[in-house]
């Protein structure tokens, strides 16, 4: 078979994608985990690891506009670049998101959170599990199983605006019952919002996926 | 998949139309089966690894296979539902209404004038006609500017992508329907082949262009359909895949197509 090189970019691209979704999976565990446990180091390490990931996309970056230039793919070689690309810039707004969850855990700081998180970490769930199936999803390329995964995440996702709309009303109502912990209650919306946006992103990814295998 | 798309061309007027065509070059056969319809001012190209049949298809288009002793032509092609293979139609004729620009420049050596007037003039085109003929078949080739201070130069003092713009004045100054290019720019630098594919571009608003062209980036570019031959273990060439520029260069049906030109084989 002719272009191994290629090929083996190819290759290379996908196993440093990975490795990008693996530093973006962390990073929202351990913003989840600094909340939770409201642990400020580990906050600051996930705010730090941002630059790590934003240094991940640019390499990525490169090397994708790197194929274009050297090897002008055409058909499914290019479909395969121009999603990577997408999803390179997917995974860094998701990054975004884990390190904007960890400033917010700064700025509540450690005095006693104003209400119980049970259904923040509920979400923090399905978003995580949302993106481990979509970036798998990305990487499998058969046509027929992206689709049932792509059926699958959308209802994912219905459950977890379900979920985001119930952490909305509560956070609303502990507002007008406190009102002196409207501040911290408003973050934790942005928490919420932040996971929220975690799966629409994973969805966007598992779109890219459709667009790979020609749909 | 392929006769749909061929009954959707027909559905546009095809101006000419490839019926069950097989070639054989006495013993051996070439090309099997191909039916293939060919939309009236667009740009079609042909692509497939080497030795798939694509030159012998596009010249079958104007007869040329008709000055290979051994060719054999069965099938048929109709060109504006005439059928050209048929006793009562003239190969001269065909080739003013289909012209043909090869791989390698050929003009005559001749001056620039002559090489575009020598078809007007044994066409029987008025007289008085023939500079104003010259003067626009050089202009539609975007050949004007650069020769129209030396017309009596020898057309071979010309460079090589000067001469190939050469070559498709003599070919449009007959007034043609189609003109079929058989790798026209594979021996051209980017600038004149950039110039080429402008041209070509140019042209298509009223002429038919077929364009066999092993550059993928360049069929990409300038066509509008593309068909994909491919010859299989019998060393016969078929046609495996016709469609838009966008459906074949972007999103091939067949997994043979993808292999091609995405260059993992030919």
């Amino acid at each position: 078979m002719a272009r191994q090189e290629f090929d083996n970019s190819l290759h290379k691209l996908e196993t440093e994608i990975k490795i990008m979704v693996s530093q973006v999976e962390l990073s929202i565990e351990k913003a989840i985990k600094s909340l939770i446990e409201q642990d400020l180091v580990l906050a600051d390490e996930v705010i730090k690891n941002d630059d790590v990931i934003d240094k991940m996309q640019d390499d990525l970056e490169k090397l994708c506009i790197d194929l274009i230039r050297r090897e002008q793919p055409l058909a499914g070689d290019l479909r395969e670049i121009v999603a990577c690309m997408y999803v390179i810039e997917e995974l860094e707004r998701i990054g975004d998101y884990a390190e904007g969850i960890a400033v917010l855990t700064n700025r509540m700081g450690v005095r006693p959170l104003p209400t119980d998180l049970v259904i923040i970490p509920q979400i923090s769930i399905i978003s995580i599990s949302m993106l481990k199936t979509s970036t798998e999803t990305f990487l499998l390329k058969n046509a027929d199983e992206v689709k049932n995964r792509y059926k699958k995440l959308q209802k994912e996702d219905t459950k977890l605006d379900k979920l985001y709309k119930d952490v909305q009303e509560r956070l609303i109502e502990l507002m007008k019952r406190k009102p002196n912990e409207i501040e911290r209650a408003t973050f934790l919306l942005w928490v919420a919002h932040n996971l929220e946006r975690i799966a629409d992103r994973s969805i966007n990814i598992a779109e890219r996926s459709m667009f790979l295998v020609g749909n | 998949m392929v006769n749909d798309f061929i009954d959707e061309i027909s559905n546009q007027e095809a101006i000419l139309k490839a019926k069950d065509l097989s070639v054989f070059y006495g013993s051996l056969q070439a090309i099997n089966n191909v039916t293939f319809n060919i939309p009236r001012n667009k740009i079609i190209s042909l692509i497939g690894p080497s030795g798939c049949g694509k030159s012998t298809l596009i010249r079958c288009f104007n007869r040329m296979n008709d000055l290979i002793p051994t060719a054999k032509v069965e099938g048929e092609i109709k060109y504006n539902d005439i059928s050209i293979y048929s006793e009562n139609s003239d190969p001269t004729d065909i080739r003013f209404k289909i012209g043909m620009v090869f791989q390698k420049p050929n003009p005559f050596p001749k001056s620039i004038f002559e090489n575009v007037a020598f078809g007007p003039k044994i066409n029987g085109f008025a007289k008085d006609n023939i500079e104003s003929i010259v003067e626009s078949s050089l202009k539609k080739s975007a050949l004007w500017d650069e020769v129209k201070d030396r017309l009596k130069d020898n057309g071979l003092t010309l460079s090589g992508g000067q001469q190939q713009r050469l070559c498709i004045a003599r070919a449009l100054a007959v007034n043609p329907d189609i003109i079929l290019m058989d790798e026209p720019a594979s021996a051209l630098d980017p600038i004149s082949t950039s110039k080429l594919e402008d041209l070509i571009q140019e042209i298509s608003s009223n002429i038919t262009v077929v364009i066999v062209t092993h550059n993928m980036q360049q069929a990409t570019r300038i066509c509008d359909y593309a068909a994909v031959m491919m010859a299989g273990e019998n060393r016969i060439g078929e046609l495996i895949e016709y469609g838009t520029n966008d459906s074949v260069f972007g999103n091939p049906k067949d997994e043979r197509t993808e292999a091609y030109v995405t260059g993992r084989i030919g």
